[in-house]
């Protein structure tokens, strides 16, 4: 807190009177930021409740090295790192939600996040929506606990296929080097067998371009690799759970 | 760097040869940002640069805000 007082603030907000403890309105919305909204989001206004728990969002492409061209949507990792450093020392979040909806990107940025995720002392939960391919699997096993939604998709597949390595060259050996680290990373994350992982990896016949599988809600938890099929209620209520219990983040776990 | 997803690469690196993002470097306050301008005084906010991990979870300062840097409180 004592750091705002020292930043200058683009959008000041009114002075509220003083907060209830627990979950506080933070600022009133001026007006400027209302049309902004309307604009941006197209609605008035986004709920002002501060909670204890943060929400992570991994969308799009997993941005690391190059910057993507603009048709991407990206997740940039330069920003989540530090964003989690923030959450674990912030004494005031308790827990972590991280929402995926990602079609992978970068292995060594994936990677990354996923590493600072499983090394949190706060408990975390990853909910897979929508898809959670290639890169993305790391980081939802990385968390205490997982959840996939139902209709949500993983897609796991070798990386040498849709590989693409600049300024190294690039080997067979190089590039199952770095599959192995993924392989290694899931499989000492979640319930999944490292003989089971690299069979979806490598199974053909579900894949029009490359090999591997797609799996969709039940089929993730069904090999493993998920903990349970559920929206976003059952992910809070697992984490309000964990926090209630004082259950310590997944850094404490491995 | 190795690109690890279900996406042809073709789609994901379609415009890369005409993609020059022009970013600038700017401070606000104690904060240094990377920015992309957009003209009129308009920025968009493209990077943080501090080594204060809590300036990461600012709402104002999250990469693609766009900051009006003509509004007085800048000043």
């Amino acid at each position: 807190m004592k750091m705002q007082e020292a930043q200058p603030q683009p959008r000041e907000p009114e002075t509220q009177p003083e907060p209830a403890p627990g979950r506080r309105r933070v600022t009133a919305r001026t007006a400027s930021e209302k049309v902004e909204n309307i604009k941006e989001l197209g609605q008035m206004g986004v709920p002002a409740v501060k909670s204890d728990i943060h929400c992570l969002p991994i969308v799009g492409q997993i941005e690391g090295h190059l910057v993507m061209p603009p048709q991407n949507k990206t997740t940039k990792y330069e920003h989540i790192i530090p964003q989690l450093v923030a959450l674990e020392e912030d004494k005031d979040i308790k827990g972590l939600l991280v929402v995926l909806n990602t079609v992978g990107g970068d292995v060594e940025a994936g990677l990354a996040i996923a590493e600072m995720l499983a090394s949190m002392s706060k408990p975390v939960v990853s909910l897979v929506l929508g898809g959670g391919h290639s890169i993305g699997v790391p980081i939802a096993v990385a968390a205490n606990r997982s959840f996939i939604a139902e209709t949500a998709t993983m897609t796991i597949h070798p990386i040498r296929l849709t590989g693409l390595v600049i300024g190294v060259p690039q080997t067979y050996e190089y590039l199952d080097k770095m599959q192995d680290r993924v392989v290694r990373f899931v499989t000492k994350h979640s319930k999944i067998s490292e003989a089971k992982f690299r069979e979806l990896m490598f199974r053909t016949g579900e894949l029009a371009r490359d090999i591997g599988t797609v799996l969709v809600g039940r089929d993730a938890v069904e090999v493993g690799l998920i903990d349970e099929v559920g929206g976003l209620a059952a992910a809070i209520n697992s984490l309000r759970q964990m926090i209630k219990a004082g259950v310590p983040g997944p850094g404490r776990k491995h | 760097m190795l690109i690890y997803t279900p996406l042809p690469l073709e789609l994901v690196w379609e415009n890369a040869d005409r993609f020059y993002p022009a970013y600038q470097e700017i401070s606000l306050g104690r904060l240094r940002l990377q920015v992309e301008p957009l003209g009129f005084g308009k920025c968009k906010v493209i990077r943080i640069f501090s080594t204060d991990p809590a300036d990461y979870l600012q709402g104002a300062y999250q990469p693609g805000n766009i900051l009006d840097l003509l509004q007085s409180h800048f000043f």
